[in-house]
Formats: C-alpha cells, sequence, structure tokens
C-alpha cells in the first residue's frame, strides 16, 4: 500500500504533465525576494499578462474577499497582499479547468473561502486574506486526482456510494492516500508558504497542522458549514464531523456560530451571482 | 426576509432591509424599511444600480428553490453521519431554526 501511495506520488508530482506555472510567476518571485522592489513593479508584470489580471481583479472582487470594487492590479496587490496575488495567480491555470469541468467543485471552494473569511473575521484572527486563500484551494487535490487517475475515479464514486463513506475515506482506501494530502505535495511544489499549504493538506484532519493549526482549522469548519447548507457539489453528500481540537482552538461561541450561519447563507446568494457571472 | 433580484421585485412589496447606494455601504440609507415598493421606486433602485434588495416574507419562490418540508428532510440527510454528535447537533438546529424562518409560513410566504 504504502509503494502505491508512493509510486501515486511520483506520478502526481511528474512535473512534466502537472499543468504549468506562467512565467509570470518565476518573475513575481524573483521580485518578490529583492527587498528594494516596490508594489509598482510587482504589478506591472501582474498587468503585463492579460487573462492572469483579469482573473485576479475577478477573484479579488469575489464576495470570498468583501472588499468593495477593486478595479487595479496595483490595489489588489495591496488589499491582498503579494502572497496571496501570488497563490491566486499559480492557482489561476488549475481554477481555469475546475471551472469548465466540475462547476459544483467551483462553487463549493468559493463558498468554503467566503465562509472561512466570514469565520476569521468574527473571530478577530490575523490574516484573513490568506485563510480565505488557503480555503479557496483546499481541494485543489481533487483537480489533480480527477486529471491523473482518472480509472480509479470510477472506482472511488463506487466505494463511496457503496459503503457511504467520505470522499478522503474512499481515496485513501483506493489510491493509499487522499486529495488533501495530493493538495500539500502540489502546494510544496509550488512553493507556497506553510500559512497555504497546511491548511490545504490538513482541512481533514487538524490535529497534524503543527505551525498553523488555527487557519487550518478555520478551512476545515467553513468545509463542513458550506457542505451543511448545501451548497455546491465537493464531491461529498454528507455533512463530516467538525474535529474537537478545531472546536478548542477556535472557541467560536453559539451566538457567533448562529451569527456565522446566518450571515454565510446571506453571502450565499452573492456567491453563486458571482459564479454564474464567471461561467456567462 | 427575502433577498431577491430587483427584477423580480414586484409593486406592494414591503422592503426588509434599508437600500444603501452600492459605494456607501454604511452612510445614509436611500430608501428605508418597510417602505412599501411602487413601480416608480424600483426604476429609480434601478437607476441607482442596485442589483437586489432584501424584502419582507419570502414573496419569490427561485428557480430550484424547495419547500420548506423538502429542504428540512435534505438537511438531515446530510447531518446523517453525525447527528449523534451533540455539537454537530447543535449545527444542525441552527439551520433548521434559520430554514424555518426563512422559508416557514411565519415568513408570509
Amino acid at each position: 500500500m504504502e509503494d502505491k501511495r508512493r509510486e501515486l506520488k511520483k506520478i502526481i508530482m511528474d512535473t512534466k504533465t502537472l499543468p504549468t506555472l506562467p512565467g509570470v510567476i518565476h518573475r513575481l518571485n524573483e521580485i518578490s525576494e529583492n527587498e528594494r522592489s516596490t508594489m509598482q513593479e510587482m504589478a506591472k508584470i501582474v498587468s503585463s499578462d492579460q487573462v492572469l489580471s483579469a482573473r485576479i481583479l475577478r477573484l479579488a472582487n469575489s464576495p470570498s474577499y468583501g472588499f468593495n470594487r477593486v478595479s487595479t492590479i496595483s490595489n489588489a496587490m495591496i488589499l491582498l497582499g503579494v502572497n496571496v496575488v501570488k497563490s491566486l495567480a499559480l492557482s489561476s491555470t488549475i481554477f481555469e479547468i475546475m471551472e469548465k469541468e466540475s462547476v459544483g467543485l467551483w462553487e463549493h471552494s468559493l463558498g468554503v473561502s467566503m465562509a472561512a473569511n466570514l469565520i476569521a473575521r468574527k473571530l478577530s484572527l490575523p490574516e484573513c486574506e490568506e485563510i480565505s486563500t488557503a480555503a479557496l484551494l483546499h481541494d485543489i487535490g481533487k483537480v489533480i486526482i480527477r486529471m491523473k487517475c482518472e480509472e480509479e475515479l470510477i472506482q472511488i464514486r463506487n466505494h463511496q456510494l457503496e459503503e457511504k463513506t467520505f470522499s478522503w475515506e474512499a481515496e485513501r482506501e483506493i489510491l493509499a492516500t487522499d486529495h488533501a494530502e495530493v493538495g500539500g505535495w502540489l502546494a510544496k511544489c509550488w512553493f507556497l508558504p506553510d500559512k497555504l499549504s497546511e491548511p490545504i493538506a490538513f482541512h481533514h484532519d487538524v490535529t497534524q497542522s503543527v505551525n498553523h493549526r488555527v487557519k487550518a482549522s478555520v478551512v476545515h469548519v467553513a468545509d463542513a458549514l458550506i457542505k451543511a447548507s448545501g451548497f455546491g457539489d465537493s464531491g461529498d453528500n454528507l455533512v463530516p464531523r467538525i474535529q474537537r481540537e478545531a472546536w478548542d482552538i477556535l472557541r467560536i461561541s453559539d451566538q457567533q456560530l448562529s451569527e456565522i450561519i446566518e450571515e454565510m447563507e446571506d453571502k450565499l446568494i452573492e456567491v453563486k451571482n458571482f459564479s454564474l457571472e464567471l461561467q456567462a | 426576509m427575502q433577498k431577491i433580484p430587483l427584477q423580480l421585485v414586484a409593486e406592494g412589496m414591503v422592503l426588509g432591509r434599508d437600500v444603501f447606494r452600492k459605494d456607501s455601504v454604511g452612510g445614509i440609507p436611500i430608501c428605508g424599511k418597510d417602505t412599501v415598493l411602487t413601480a416608480e421606486l424600483v426604476k429609480r433602485l434601478n437607476y441607482m444600480d442596485i442589483k437586489s434588495i432584501y424584502v419582507k416574507g419570502h414573496p419569490v419562490m427561485l428557480d430550484g428553490e424547495r419547500s420548506l418540508d423538502q429542504a428540512l428532510e435534505e438537511l438531515d440527510r446530510r447531518f446523517e453521519k453525525v447527528i449523534s454528535d451533540p455539537q454537530m447537533a447543535r449545527i444542525r438546529d441552527i439551520y433548521a431554526d434559520y430554514l424555518q424562518r426563512v422559508m416557514g409560513d411565519d415568513s408570509g410566504r
């Protein structure tokens, strides 16, 4: 079983077939390492790629981030931070596939991102935007599994239906790994910071998160809440149990929980509109 | 209370929340809660680029929307595996309560 997992990791992480990163990212990396470079310089690089700029602006204006009308790349970079813009740029390639192939998963991701942002703000946590981005990317491993393991995918789905298990349990049974771990591998491969890769890799088991357990817990709770509301289609129709450890670390009061759910349901209408606009 | 796109607003519906200008959320409302909507008013809101508003009750059945009973049934089905966990059962109750409030008889559909 362990061999199978390793073999799969090799196949999955074969850089020749992984979605390639736009050249812009490499230049952005170089520039962001130089302390003397300015936000304007970085914005200029992103702006040179029209498609990428459009996607970043669309995402920055999505209900996930809750800003009002971000109209320039430099504003997006100031509001969201360079790291977030970098990871949005990284994920834009893969989301292009997700948007076309699986609107349900895209909507689920947008919903979880909005919910995570709401929770983070309600609890006055630092780095809300990073949490939104991690939430937006949390199921990116599912996209990779869909791309790379077409044959096994049918077995996974059948196993899930027959045994009434969650997707990650079925994935572990058939692939000896799951979409969270695969997402974590991908995040490492793309050199995303820990604060993004940990919540992605451990959104189904926050106890494994060492450095960013709070962020992982927010994504974990947001994922369960969006599944509870039945919004989008993550591939799981059942609500997973929220781990004791996540409750303990976040300490969400009953009152806060009710408020979060109410506001979330309210915002889901906007998320749905946003997703429909993107598809149009 | 229901949030609906402005295109679906009909005369006689009652505003459930204040309406603000798009660029100044938190500023002075342009139309107050409890206002009865008229065609003239809707035209003005449209002119101000307001896309959706909150109205009292639940006057519009949106595409794909289900009845309260159906919604509650689906909710229970989604919670099937975790309902024995007290914390998860509480989340289920908050949702059920929410659904009842926005879709139930009291909401005035």
